[in-house]
């Protein structure tokens, strides 16, 4: 089972990546199907918001409120990864974290759990027009720091939203704080090259097995 | 698989005490290519704090907590209110709500919801700028809040937003 660790701070735009990584994910299963993925929503308060953006997609979801997965409610995602596993059996989970969740944190307790045995990609998502602000403020830059520094792919969207010359800056403050592969994307004024991203994401991670 | 859990959250709420822990640990990953993943970070003390929930008249779940210096407020209702008049007191309740954060000097995380309705979902979302607004197919009725935002404490949120919605009814 490969799971497919969806994060990055609030508003960043987890939810609107979330769609077309899992239709990617279904076109690499040969006759597409959707029960071979499985969905886990997080949300940090009780009432499920995300869980409706994302309804009517056709997937197996699951939802985990009232907590953060990397901390408060780990051991609830754990259950729901048993769970999932003997009832499903999918060979794909996506995760959409909380906006507050350390993946970091997170991949460490599943691979304590798993004795390592489990296939864990981090995909951190961070907003282009807000990334210079966040990182200037204090206390929240030490979270979105945190959240892309062991990334294993940061995708900095919403790049419609501001110029070439921020973008390029953007960048580089990214590079300089992750070892992972970053994308730039746009999930809503761009599908296509949103989806083209996802594609390449899902195509290395098959290609290490 | 370890059957170690609740070794691990024990670990989990260890997070919870004051003192910081430092670990270097390398993992190999189980694919051809690779995928050694070799970092040294300092696991972070994680703040979750209780959950409050409140009566309030009309509303079926009124909650906040604070999670790592982020205030969370969110709420679930019926509403008698239909379609258009609906969305459109919602829009105002959320642009004025957005608007008084903005005017604390808040950090909005993200304030976001829902509204369904009559065979469509509208669903509402705002970062501080722009209030996105998209309706969809969908099914039941119901109007879903969430708000995780810096700066006002449990109670001054809770309190601005069972105001700015009781334009819904």
């Amino acid at each position: 089972m490969k799971l497919i660790v969806l994060s990055g701070f609030l508003g960043s735009g987890k939810t609107s990546v979330l769609m077309p990584l899992a239709r990617e994910i279904v076109n690499s299963f040969e006759g597409g199907d959707q029960g071979k993925l499985v969905i886990i929503e997080n949300e940090i308060g009780q009432v499920g918001v995300d869980n409706v953006f994302t309804e009517g997609g056709g997937y197996t979801s699951k939802e985990l409120f009232n907590g953060c997965v990397c901390c408060s409610i780990l051991g609830d995602l754990m259950d729901c990864l048993v769970d999932i596993e003997k009832n499903e059996n999918p060979s794909w989970v996506i995760l959409e974290t909380t906006g507050l969740a350390r993946p970091a944190d997170l991949a460490d307790g599943l691979w304590a759990y798993y004795d390592d045995d489990m296939n864990i990609t981090t995909c951190v998502v961070i907003d282009a027009s807000r990334w210079m602000k966040l990182v200037k403020a204090d206390r929240l830059n030490e979270l979105v720091f945190d959240q892309i520094s062991d990334a294993n792919y940061v995708f900095i969207n919403k790049t419609d939203l501001i110029g070439s010359d921020q973008l390029e800056a953007v960048k580089e403050d990214v590079a300089g704080r992750t070892e992972g592969r970053v994308y730039t994307m746009s999930a809503t004024a761009d599908p296509d090259g949103t989806n083209k991203v996802c594609r390449e994401m899902i195509e290395e991670i098959l290609s290490w097995e | 698989m370890s059957e170690n859990k609740d070794e691990i959250l024990e670990h989990e709420h260890e997070h919870e005490h004051e003192h910081e822990h430092e670990h270097e640990h390398e993992h190999e990953h189980h694919h051809e290519h690779v995928h050694v993943h070799v970092h040294d970070h300092d696991h972070h003390d994680h703040e979750h704090e209780e959950t409050h929930t409140y009566e309030v008249e009309g509303y079926e779940l009124v909650e906040t907590h604070m999670h790592e210096g982020a205030t969370i407020c969110s709420f679930e209702r019926d509403i008698r209110m239909s379609g258009d008049e609906a969305r459109a007191a919602a829009e105002e309740a959320y642009l004025a709500l957005r608007d008084w954060l903005n005017e604390q000097g808040a950090i909005i995380g993200h304030v976001k919801g829902y509204i369904k309705d009559n065979g469509i979902t509208t669903t509402f979302s705002t970062v501080g700028g722009d209030l996105h607004v998209n309706a969809n197919e969908g099914t039941g009725s119901r109007v879903g809040f969430a708000s995780i935002v810096f700066g006002p404490d449990e109670e001054t949120l809770k309190d601005k937003v069972i105001e700015e919605f009781a334009r819904l009814k």
